[in-house]
């Protein structure tokens, strides 16, 4: 099996002086489904925007990042957006054509997709997220719920190998967040969920990685990791109650 | 919140709505063109636009204090143009002039605006190959002034609940400093949607 994600000792530090990655590293095989859980400011979202070379600006020379086996650099980083898609914090950020059908056709458009083929992957990527009937309206008229899901939907359009997703059920109500799940577990790509839903983590995660100040604190079983309470409470987590009470309902 | 004041009506059901968004574009296209090359000796031509004007309000329901309102709020803009012609010799026919082309004019873009989604209207222009960057602009600021009115709406809450002096003074400053920031919250916004456009291939 490919290697989906590799990072090798990354670094990065804002513009402010303010260091946010602390040598990080870790590898993910194609088709895992992984937890990245911290604290606020962390360096979660920092991380994901260096998966398809958003962060650094401009990009290291040696590259510490590879993706699918191939180092991101200058002459891969158009290729790798398309392998890997971003699922920002804010809906809003993301939503930035005026209707539904445009934002997710907004991807495959600028990737020069024959007309034919576009439409079947924008038709898949609205049925996939349930979206149909919503081509023609526009964002501001959306919910949170039905907001994201277009997020989502414009993302798989472009057919990514990896989603990187940061905080996907945050502002979600229940039934948002379960329709979400379920929306998770279908795909086939190989997921990154920066969350601090632990239950999500719990219910679609079997690997999970703490990060804590820009360093990875531990990387493993997810189970083992959330249940082990002294090293969640040290780094602003927690045991989730799923975790604790686990009897059937 | 939603916030549909600024073309609520821009999607209801008219023969005026029905007609297909690039006709009207080209209609009203003409008409300004024509609103501003008639020469002031046809000047009779002008009530007859208006009128016809009027008529395309009529039969686009659209509740006309609406329409005026838009027209009012447009029309202190041409005013203080239009009253600068009032200092030269022989102003007043200049002025009458410049007031009801501009008018018409306004009435006309206000109409088009009201009668046909923005989306629509910006298929239209893509179709007649407008410059691809002037339309993107267009696409986000239509799309992001909601964006920012929630966000002003809920600086002016949130700062409301946690002032509690109603000093005309610290009012203005407070009104300052929310623009302000909301000044810097769009800049930060606007690197974010590049991010995100960037991320889905954007060059």
């Amino acid at each position: 099996m490919k290697t989906a994600v590799d990072i090798r000792n990354l670094h990065y530090t804002y513009p402010d002086g303010k260091i946010a990655l602390h040598g990080v590293s870790f590898s993910i095989r194609e088709g895992e489904r992984i937890g990245l859980i911290g604290p606020n400011g962390s360096g979660k979202s920092t991380l994901l925007l260096h998966l398809n070379g958003i962060l650094p600006d401009p990009l290291h020379a040696p590259p510490a990042v590879s993706i699918m086996e191939r180092p991101l650099d200058k002459t891969s980083v158009g290729a790798i957006r398309r392998d890997v898609g971003l699922l920002f914090q804010d809906p809003d950020d993301q939503l930035f054509c005026p209707t539904v059908y445009e934002d997710v056709a907004f991807g495959p458009k600028q990737f020069g997709m024959q007309t034919a083929e576009t439409r079947a992957m924008i038709q898949r990527a609205l049925e996939q997220t349930d979206l149909l009937g919503f081509e023609d309206r526009s964002p501001h008229h959306l919910s949170g719920g039905e907001k994201r899901r277009v997020c989502l939907g414009g993302v798989l359009a472009c057919e990514p190998k990896i989603l990187a997703l940061d905080e996907p059920t945050s502002n979600l109500d229940p039934r948002g967040k379960r329709k979400l799940k379920e929306i998770l577990r279908s795909l086939q790509a190989t997921q990154i969920i920066a969350t601090h839903d632990l239950e999500l983590v719990v219910e679609l995660c079997s690997r999970t990685i703490v990060l804590d100040q820009g360093r990875i604190i531990a990387d493993g079983d997810t189970i083992e990791l959330l249940g082990n309470e002294a090293l969640m409470l040290e780094h602003g987590l927690e045991t989730p109650h799923i975790l604790r009470h686990r009897h059937p309902h | 919140m939603r916030h549909d004041f600024l073309d609520k009506y821009s999607r209801i059901n008219s023969p005026i709505h029905r007609l297909p968004s690039m006709a009207k574009l080209w209609i009203s296209f003409s008409l300004v063109v024509a609103i501003i090359s008639i020469p002031l000796r046809f000047f009779f031509l002008f009530p007859f636009i208006g009128g016809v004007l009027l008529g395309a309000l009529l039969l686009s329901r659209i509740p006309i204090p609406f329409i005026f309102s838009r027209l009012l709020i447009l029309e202190f803009f041409t005013v203080g143009i239009a009253m600068l012609s009032l200092l030269r010799p022989n102003g007043t026919m200049l002025f009458i002039a410049l007031m009801t082309r501009s008018t018409l004019c306004l009435f006309t873009v206000i109409l088009l605006s009201n009668s046909t989604p923005f989306a629509e209207l910006l298929e239209a222009l893509k179709r007649l190959k407008f410059p691809p960057l002037i339309l993107t602009i267009l696409a986000l600021m239509y799309r992001y002034i909601f964006v920012l009115i929630d966000e002003m709406e809920r600086m002016t809450r949130a700062r409301e609940s946690r002032s509690f002096s109603v000093n005309r003074r610290s009012r203005w400053t407070l009104l300052a400093s929310l623009i302000g920031q909301l000044f810097i919250r769009s800049t930060e916004r606007a690197e974010r949607i590049y991010a995100a456009m960037s991320a889905r291939g954007w060059k």
